[in-house]
């Protein structure tokens, strides 16, 4: 079924752990609560604090937005001053720390007071001075990944002569099976084929030929992997498209990415910045029949399925 | 004495005998106004008679009223001061906001009085009864002077509109002038019951019939105040999605159609149960800042219950609201599609995540104050664990709840996550979760209530633990059916979606009375570890209580400005349009500040009408002490009593 | 007692003095930010006045909680909603049929769109807001107007087209039904009750009855023109045949009763918020009307005769002089200036105040920011500035005595 478990990319993965670390934080207290130890409270406001924004900084994965992550910090502040508040035995205990060090009982908390009055001005400035300094930001970017396909296309095959292509009725002449008809289950069966047995079925052949197609063409953006990592990807800005990623062909008719992989950038409607796009017309330099079998050894390679199924 | 009770019977009759003719007498002029209008038009012979459609009863009707005026900027007039108020619609805005503020609360003063006042008839023990007696009596007191106030703004906003508006007040005066001059007759009704109710209070405090003579005279009150709101409700409802006119803006003659448009009725709910969690609110602030600045144990505990209650008041009126607003939504969608549109995914679509975030705190503020109310109940200290639990499914749900679906990012961040929506954090940012997160808060609130009133009693029914189990059990049902259906919600097409909601409520709603009812069941005779030591609760839930009162009174000021921005550049929608210079819809940061502004300066004001109402007050405040004692306690009971 | 009453009245001061510095940028943010200063410095006054305590403490935390939801409201992203603009056609218009087909489509992308490019937005037709445009896009509230001209064509042989169950049945009396998918999409147009299709009708209308407003009719009131121009565009966007315009209007006349068909709206717009830019089509007393030029320079031969804030314009005697002048060298010499004609010398002021500044109406405190304003670049076409400097190159000094207009040595306007 393609790829779905992907390490930090799922909305309940991360409820999951979220949930997980809370119930580890109160196995621990527990654990200690037996062996009549406790952390003082001001330890554990900090120590949640900071798990939670480990997890939602570098756990989370694509980072979140600096915006969105002010928000979360921000409430999960209020929130555990809520917690250590909510009794008055707890908030008794929270405090002593922060008195203590204020009144400086001891050489130790004279010591950590004089350190964090004079930390906390100097983090004030800095916190001032990285708001006031001018920054240099890439302008927003409005550009439509996933535009609108014109109804028709006309492709200059290389073979001779231009045909034009329906895009909501037209299918991908490769994706057939061995009586040559096409076939929505052919993928499915073929999964895990070798392609390069000699005695393939004919969908594999036409794979192995989209494969072929693929390396000598396209790899070298979208990557030996399928995965947009190519050896000049990151030259280009937008960069070549993740076909691993959920979102890009598994969303996609097979007529869809037939448009784009022949008209390419230049072929894209202004709403997708077709001056940006470095993707080439390859109806140019392939025929229309060598682009086909290079989707469908994509969708193979991928494990996805055009989107007609859904 | 004898002859004074054989007065007293004799005129027993009389009394209701005049009290009805009042009534009849004050309430002739509706009646009067709404019948033969239609009739006495239809006697004109109709020469040259004009036909018109009305926009949205489309029925026919006779032409009988100027079209809507086609007005230019200098129909506009302004003062010369600094911006924003160079802007005359800031001003009407404000007065406007203030006007309705203080009417809301002398609206909601009356609905609590009543049930106050009942409870306080029907209590058992005196001692309570009176307790709760000398609250009401309280309210009123307060209430008197923010009367004053609103009628004082009532006319401020009047002359407003007659200065700096006065061509779209004359369309709207020629259209609803007969319910104009009722609105100003009902309030001869509604001053004299309120002179009565107050004044008449101690005189007809005699514990018999005199006292329900005083309580009909609430009830009395309620429906002058609310038919004063429905009218001019009505005036803000016709603006929104007018009625009664053609689609030039002539009116054709049914004053029914005129006043009955079609955002009226949910207008008017939404407004009534509003007035109760605004007026709720404020007492609740008023609470706090006397238990704050109070001297004595005594005063301190008294003003912790009445905080207490004006609390539970508040927030049980909060629980219809949104069903309310639901109502209110949908009839915007259903008189036209654009404004809903608008509303929930166009230009005002911000607004609600700002109501969101409002919503939240409250939820937390609630919460907050129940655990520090346990405080106060000796016994409580085993349902403190629990509180964690609660803190942590009602912090995670609320992060859900306040996450956008358009996240505001840099650039660089928009290509780090690959698009416009973020693999995880974007999926909150849909309804299906968003209803996930608030049933999920809601029945966060609904455990802490059930164990805050757990918290000093000792449970002794025979059946304790199949009730906890069936508690527990439907509440994870409850749970896990909110969750699962919010998760199954992005798997399905959108209009089946759309109605998991009611599923999801549904279960919540159960938690919320099955809950309480198997709570309150269980509670009987049950054993107390303590009495509920009123005053001894944390000065840090007093700000809670203050947090509270201005939440509401922001959220107040909120959602009226949605409402009436959604007309955009509208006076009535697409039937007057706006030609001012202001015409366009500000930006919600200067929308912000307005409101702002708008809730310190009404808080100021009822600081004022507070400070005034201590110059009639008691001197001591009413005795916590019950005369009935709970069982199982050797001492005395000093500074607490049992609710 | 006394360090403490005057550590409470410099507090103050100093208190209220930073809360108006912090605030001085101006701005909707700025205020909010106020607020919470401003409930700071409440609550420490009421911490060092112990009588007025509570009431001190009480507003400020009130104050507090507002200006929280204040800031909170004006980080969000800021959106200001502006009053759509009545278009008034210079003279009598193109008419359809006149106009090329892509001009014409594209006349239709921006009625439905505002931005002609883009499949997004929402323009004077308001399209958008209930139909989706892109292929395969969810569409619930309207059909899917992509592939429309096909879809139209099977939709009037649709047996449930033929015997309508809406409730309206005709655009108007004796009109009649559509019979091709030009007359199909104009009747939809004009009479969205004709015709529902399965599943977009009123909810509880059982398809019935259409939440399609009328649009040739008020709010949205598009002429027979601008409705040419939108169907022209759902047919030229699919890339197949484009029916002619006449072809379009018939189909429109046939739907819209005589007496309700109107010309484009000739009503003039209120003065409407929005950038005022000055068009090559402009004369060059309009464009300064529009820019406001009189308000601070009086130029002869026009009626601007009374600014005296920047110099008085006669550019045919001065704009020679002030280029050879050695402070303009000295400009020039700094990479500062760069004109080395009279017109660029024009053009230049206007589009780059600061590059020179008259030395007698140079700022003293801040010498090298012009008190002209500095976005003019932004709000005249290169065509327009050119004119305008063309019109001010003809103005001399004789032409400023033949109006009366005095002018002092250092080209200011001299009094009496």
């Amino acid at each position: 079924m393609g790829k779905i478990w992907i390490p930090g990319m799922m909305p309940i993965e991360l409820l999951l752990i979220l949930a997980t670390t809370f119930f580890v934080f109160v196995g621990v207290g527990w654990l200690l609560k037996t062996q009549n130890r406790s952390i003082p409270k001001f330890g554990q406001a900090i120590l949640i604090w900071l798990t939670a924004f480990v997890i939602l900084k570098f756990v989370l994965y694509p980072p979140i937005p600096s915006a969105l992550m002010k928000t979360y910090m921000g409430l999960i502040t209020l929130v555990l001053f809520l917690l250590v508040s909510a009794d008055e035995e707890s908030w008794t205990d929270f405090k002593r720390p922060i008195l203590k060090t204020l009144a400086g009982e001891t050489p130790g908390y004279r010591g950590v007071r004089t350190i964090t009055l004079v930390a906390l001005p100097l983090l004030a400035g800095m916190g001032t001075y990285n708001n006031i300094v001018p920054k240099f930001e890439e302008p927003i970017e409005l550009r439509t990944v996933h535009p609108a396909p014109p109804a028709a296309v006309k492709v200059h095959d290389l073979k001779g002569g231009d045909k034009t292509f329906t895009l909501q009725t037209a299918q991908n002449p490769f994706r057939v099976d061995e009586d040559g008809q096409y076939s929505r289950d052919v993928q499915q069966k073929h999964v895990n084929d070798n392609p390069f047995d000699p005695n393939a079925s004919k969908y594999m052949q036409y794979v192995r030929e989209g494969g072929a197609i693929f390396f000598q063409n396209c790899h070298f953006c979208h990557g030996d992997n399928l995965d947009g990592r190519g050896m000049f990807a990151f030259a280009f800005n937008p960069i070549p498209a993740n076909f691993s990623d959920p979102g890009t062909i598994a969303q996609l008719q097979e007529t869809f990415v037939f448009w784009r992989v022949s008209k390419g950038g230049p072929g894209l409607p202004r709403e997708g910045f077709p001056w940006a796009s470095a993707m080439p017309p390859w109806e140019q330099h392939l025929t229309t029949d060598e682009m086909w079998k290079a989707i469908l050894f994509e969708y193979w390679h991928t494990g996805f399925y055009p989107r007609t199924w859904d | 004495m004898k002859l004074m009770k054989a007065v007293g019977n004799g005129k027993r009759g009389w009394s209701l005998v005049i009290l009805g003719v009042m009534a009849a007498l004050l309430l002739l002029p509706v009646v009067v106004a709404l019948a033969p209008a239609t009739s006495l038009a239809a006697d004109e012979a109709p020469a040259q008679v004009q036909k018109g459609k009305d926009v949205y009863f489309k029925t026919e009707g006779i032409v009988s009223g100027p079209p809507a005026p086609q007005t230019t900027a200098k129909d506009y007039p302004s003062y010369d001061l600094p911006y924003p108020l160079s802007e005359s619609r800031v001003i009407v805005w404000t007065i406007a906001q203030q006007h309705l503020y203080f009417g809301s609360f002398v609206l909601a003063v009356p609905i609590f009085c009543m049930i106050i006042e009942l409870v306080g008839i029907m209590s058992k023990d005196r001692t309570v009864g009176k307790r709760y007696d000398d609250l009401a009596h309280d309210f009123v007191r307060i209430s008197l002077t923010a009367y004053s106030v609103t009628a004082i703004l009532g006319g401020l906003l009047l002359f407003t509109f007659i200065t700096l508006y006065p061509v779209f007040f004359t369309y709207l005066t020629s259209l609803f002038k007969p319910f104009m001059h009722i609105y100003a007759l009902l309030f001869l009704a509604e001053s004299g019951t309120l002179y009565i109710y107050y004044y008449g209070w101690d005189r007809m405090n005699d514990g018999g019939f005199l006292k329900w003579i005083h309580a009909t005279l609430g009830i009395l009150l309620n429906v002058f105040g609310s038919t004063l709101m429905m009218l001019a409700n009505s005036w803000s409802s016709f603006m929104m999605s007018p009625a009664g006119v053609d689609e030039k803006g002539q009116y054709l003659g049914n004053l029914v159609h005129l006043l009955h448009n079609a955002l009226w009725n949910p207008l008017n709910v939404h407004r009534i149960i509003g007035n109760m969690v605004f007026g709720g609110g404020i007492v609740v602030a008023y609470a706090a800042y006397k238990f704050l600045s109070a001297k004595t144990e005594q005063e301190k505990a008294y003003y912790d219950w009445m905080g207490y209650i004006a609390m539970f008041l508040a927030v049980a009126s909060l629980i219809p609201l949104p069903f309310a607003g639901y109502w209110l939504m949908r009839e915007v969608y259903a008189y036209r599609q654009q404004m809903g549109i608008t509303l929930m995914g166009g230009l005002l679509a911000w607004l609600f995540i700002i109501q969101a975030v409002l919503i939240g705190a409250l939820f937390f503020t609630v919460n907050y104050y129940l655990f520090n109310g346990m405080g106060r109940m000796r016994g409580s200290e085993p349902y403190r664990k629990y509180i964690k639990y609660i803190l942590f499914l009602t912090t995670a749900a609320f992060l859900v709840w306040l996450t956008p679906h358009t996240l505001v990012m840099r650039a660089a961040e928009l290509k780090a996550i690959g698009g416009q929506q973020h693999p995880v954090i974007g999926n909150f940012g849909v309804m299906s979760a968003k209803n996930g997160a608030v049933n999920t808060m809601l029945m966060t609130t609904i455990i802490s209530f059930i164990l805050y009133q757990r918290s000093n009693k000792i449970i002794a029914v025979p059946w304790a633990a199949w009730g906890n189990a069936a508690m527990i059990g439907m509440f994870a049902v409850a749970l896990v059916n909110n969750w699962w259906l919010a998760i199954m919600g992005y798997f399905i097409p959108a209009n089946i979606r759309v109605g998991l909601s009611v599923p999801q409520v549904v279960g919540t709603l159960t938690c919320l009375f099955v809950g309480l009812a198997i709570n309150t069941a269980m509670m009987r005779g049950a054993k107390l570890t303590g009495p509920i030591e009123w005053g001894k609760i944390s000065v840090r839930s007093q700000y809670g209580l203050f947090a509270l009162g201005v939440s509401f009174t922001w959220l107040m000021a909120l959602m009226g400005y949605i409402r009436s921005s959604v007309r955009l550049f509208w006076h009535a929608m697409e039937v007057f349009r706006d030609n001012s210079p202001w015409a366009f819809t500000h930006a919600i940061g200067f929308a912000a500040n307005v409101m702002s502004f708008n809730v310190l300066i009404f808080w100021i004001f009822t600081l004022f009408v507070f400070w005034l109402g201590e110059f009639s007050s008691h001197k001591t405040v009413p005795s916590m002490v019950d005369e009935r004692q709970p069982v199982g306690l050797g001492r005395p009971v000093v500074a607490g009593g049992s609710k | 007692m006394i360090p403490g009453k005057v550590g409470l009245a410099v507090g103050t001061v100093a208190g209220i003095a930073f809360i108006r510095w912090a605030t001085s940028g101006g701005g909707t943010l700025n205020l909010a930010l106020a607020l919470l200063l401003t409930a700071v410095f409440i609550m420490w006054l009421g911490y060092m006045i112990p009588p007025a305590r509570m009431i001190l403490v009480s507003v400020g935390f009130f104050t507090l909680m507002s200006g929280i939801f204040a800031s909170y409201s004006n980080w969000l992203p800021q959106v200001r909603g502006e009053v759509p603009v009545v278009v008034v056609e210079k003279g009598g218009g193109t008419k359809p049929e006149d106009m090329p087909a892509d001009k014409l489509a594209e006349k239709g992308a921006a009625i439905i769109f505002a931005d002609p490019g883009a499949l997004e937005g929402q323009g004077k037709g308001q399209c958008p807001l209930c139909h989706g445009f892109k292929k395969g896009a969810l569409s619930e509230r309207a059909p899917n107007l992509s592939g429309i001209p096909q879809r139209a064509a099977e939709r009037v042989k649709d047996p449930r087209y033929l015997k309508p169950d809406s409730v309206q049945t005709e655009s108007f009396s004796g009109s009649g039904r559509a019979t091709t998918a030009v007359e199909y999409i104009a009747e939809s147009h004009s009479c969205p009750n004709c015709f529902i299709v399965a599943g977009y009708g009123v909810k509880g209308s059982n398809d019935r009855e259409s939440p399609m407003p009328v649009i040739y009719k008020p709010p949205i009131e598009l002429s027979i023109d601008e409705l040419i121009a939108v169907d022209t565009w759902l047919f030229y966007r699919e890339g197949g045949d484009v029916p002619p315009a006449s072809e379009i209007r018939a189909a429109y006349e046939k739907f819209i009763p005589a007496a309700d068909r109107k010309e484009a709206p000739k009503v003039e717009a209120p003065a409407a918020p929005g950038p005022v830019i000055a068009m090559g089509t402009d004369t060059p007393e309009d464009m300064i009307k529009k820019m406001g030029c009189g308000a601070c320079h009086t130029i002869p031969t026009t009626a601007n005769k009374f600014g005296a804030i920047g110099p008085v314009l006669i550019e045919k005697t001065n704009a020679p002089k002030r280029i050879s002048s050695p402070e303009y060298q000295a400009r020039v010499k700094a990479g500062k200036a760069h004109a080395t004609t009279p017109k660029q010398y024009i053009i230049e002021s206007i589009m780059n105040p600061s590059a020179f500044i008259v030395p007698a109406f140079v700022n003293k405190g801040n010498p090298d920011v012009s008190i002209m304003p500095p976005d003019f670049s932004k709000k005249f076409t290169y065509e327009a500035v050119e004119k305008l400097a063309d019109f001010l190159l003809s103005i001399d000094a004789a032409a400023a005595s033949k109006d009366g207009i005095k002018i002092d040595k250092d080209g200011r306007k001299a009094a009496g």
